[in-house]
């Protein structure tokens, strides 16, 4: 199986405040929020890649940076072993596309349906779009002429779906596509997916905080945390074995219907202004070591699966 | 007895009719109880929350009897029931940011909490005491720095903090009965096992009774005891939480429990409930589950089910088991 997205030494900072050119003349340096930072990752064409962590642990970032909606500040993406740029970004944007959180602020109110899923596409095509709700499981006689506003929450979901997928696109974004919704919802919403995705050859960028939903539809999993990837590889392997002291609990957080028992990692995220030196997760880790305090560790490989931890050894 | 709902009849004026969204709906909770309320949006647990606060929308109809402590809240005027808000009854809310205000410090929010306790339990606490009192609940609730977050603005804080300093709240003010309205949806599943805890940890040293709406079934079973399944104002099935998630009856639950995502893809598809909940202005005849179900025949289209009690906690509204 060929590549489809390479990420290399990405990094993505945001400016914490602005800096005026007073600031400047006044020699103040600029405070960055390091919102992603070094990150490397491969995904194969056809597979389902499963971007987990907590909020502001820049799996948005992630998703915007993929979908070239924002640039990396330093690092580079291969979008089909291209390099991405000025130049090819027209190509990567007819070949990617993005599904957001919440359907009903992500469509314009005031389209109607049929005009809100031909819009990519660039022309009004009725065949195209009755084919393309269909495959949503929509029917383009009941809805075609409604408004947004007249559907449920799963309904425009759909659409948004229907509308990532009308031109073809060989990569999607999906940022927390169902947690807006009831679960009955998910579980229609996540089939669809799956049998898109089948049908298509679709690769899918699946962004989620809910481990439930990441284990059942992925591949892989890539656990980010305070904006690095702390553990990466097959979502089995992971789920079943987690390596990183922080994915044992995360999952051990995750309610389920085995145990009553909940644990979680005492106190929060670190800022991502000041960060700690070491690992990232130092502070909150129960394994912790003197070398964790100082010294970042670098990815090993532990049964097929990468891990960001000095648990594990060197690399 | 703690809680006791008898006949209650919630329904909403608007101007496509009336919504009767609580019918004929009955529960008893004992001191110390921990209830989870389950069911999709729109399945009328979050008016049951309301009915039991009294924090209805002025376009809400309630008849019926809300007995909590021994005082029937339903027809008592606003200064009677402000009397009980706090120390008897307190609200938990999805969005904790809108549960304070935004302009006032943390520590002026709970340092008033810390004074209503006082006057009503005529503690003659002054109020170093009481700051005592409130930088301890804060240590315990485990806020980091809890003198300097006293000085903060609730949205200086973090989503999971915010919803930790409403807990606080209700720490401080000890209400005998505890309504938690989707504490967690808006937090991290970390922050959530965090809340989980602490509301368990409230429970078994204070006795406090917790009534917990949620529409995560698992989220449910982690922290009460009793398991209520609503679905279109009505109870589906109430049983253990054990008995419930080990051994749902009602098509309902079965349905609701198999759309949970826990298994790998190739291992079988999700099942979902085809359709979505009725109209509360077109709720369908008979049971009202009935246009969804699986297992639906003849008579589920015609009559509705009554809640059949059987042995032990356990309730049922379903021909099936007539």
């Amino acid at each position: 199986m060929s590549d489809i997205l390479t990420l290399e030494n990405v990094k993505k900072y945001y400016l914490a405040e602005k800096i005026q050119i007073l600031d400047r003349l006044f020699g103040k340096k600029p405070i960055y929020v390091k919102a992603l930072d070094n990150v490397s990752i491969t995904v194969e064409k056809g597979t389902i890649l499963a971007v987990v962590g907590e909020s502001g642990s820049g799996k948005t970032t992630m998703g915007k940076l993929i979908s070239t909606i924002e640039n990396p500040t330093d690092g580079k993406i291969y979008f089909e072993n291209k390099e991405v740029s000025k130049k090819t970004l027209i190509d990567v944007r007819k070949k990617t596309s993005m599904v957001f959180q919440n359907p009903a602020v992500s469509v314009n109110p005031r389209m109607k349906i049929k005009s809100l899923v031909s819009e990519p596409l660039g022309h009004f095509d009725a065949d195209q779009v009755r084919a393309m709700l269909k495959n949503v499981g929509l029917d383009y006689d009941e809805i075609g002429n409604k408004e947004p506003k007249e559907l449920s929450g799963g309904q425009v979901q759909r659409v948004a779906i229907a509308r990532a997928i009308i031109k073809k696109p060989e990569l999607i974004v999906l940022d927390e596509p169902t947690s807006a919704l009831d679960e009955s919802i998910q579980a229609q919403i996540l089939n669809l997916l799956i049998d898109l995705q089948k049908e298509y050859n679709l690769t899918y960028i699946f962004i989620t905080h809910n481990i439930g939903v990441a284990k059942y539809i992925s591949d892989k999993i890539a656990v980010v945390y305070a904006g690095k990837i702390v553990e990466y590889g097959d979502t089995k392997r992971v789920i079943e074995n987690p390596k990183h002291p922080y994915t044992q609990l995360l999952l051990s957080s995750v309610p389920s219907f085995e145990t009553k028992d909940l644990k979680s990692p005492t106190g929060g995220v670190p800022s991502l202004i000041n960060l700690p030196p070491g690992c990232r997760f130092s502070g909150r880790c129960p394994f912790v070591m003197d070398i964790c305090r100082s010294q970042e560790p670098g990815f090993v490989d532990s049964d097929g699966v990468k891990v960001l931890c000095w648990l594990y050894g060197s690399s | 007895m703690l809680l006791e709902i008898k006949n209650l009849n919630v329904s909403y004026k608007t101007v496509n009719g009336i919504a009767n969204v609580l019918n004929n709906f009955e529960l008893s909770m004992d001191a110390g109880d921990i209830i989870s309320i389950v069911g999709e949006s729109g399945s009328g647990k979050s008016t049951l929350g309301g009915a039991i606060t009294k924090l209805l929308p002025p376009s809400a109809i309630e008849t019926g009897s809300v007995i909590v402590d021994g005082k029937d809240i339903v027809p008592m005027s606003e200064s009677e029931i402000t009397n009980m808000r706090g120390t008897t009854i307190f609200m938990i809310f999805q969005n904790p940011l809108n549960s304070l205000n935004p302009v006032k410090t943390v520590g002026y929010q709970l340092m008033e909490a810390a004074r209503i306790r006082n006057d009503r339990l005529n503690e003659n606490m002054n109020d170093s005491a009481l700051q005592k009192l409130v930088i301890d609940t804060l240590k315990e609730m485990r806020l980091p720095d809890p003198e300097k977050i006293m000085n903060r603005y609730p949205h200086e804080l973090s989503g999971g903090q915010v919803q930790r300093i409403v807990i606080s709240m209700a720490l401080i003010l000890r209400p005998k009965l505890l309504i938690a309205d989707e504490p967690t949806t808006a937090l991290d599943v970390t922050i959530q096992a965090q809340v989980i805890n602490l509301l368990k940890k409230l429970n078994s040293d204070y006795k406090m009774s917790i009534i917990f709406i949620t529409h995560d079934l698992s989220l449910a079973y982690s922290i009460s005891n009793r398991i209520m399944v609503m679905y279109a104002g009505r109870v589906m099935e109430l049983n253990d939480s054990e008995e419930i998630i080990k051994n749902p009856k009602h098509p309902y639950t079965i349905a609701l429990l198999l759309s949970v995502p826990t298994k790998y893809k190739d291992e079988a598809r999700l099942y979902y409930i085809s359709g979505s909940p009725p109209s509360f202005f077109n709720l369908p005849k008979g049971c009202k589950f009935s246009p969804r179900c699986e297992k639906v025949f003849e008579k589920c289209r015609e009559m509705e089910p009554d809640l059949i009690v059987s042995k032990g906690n356990s309730r049922i509204r379903c021909w099936l088991y007539e």
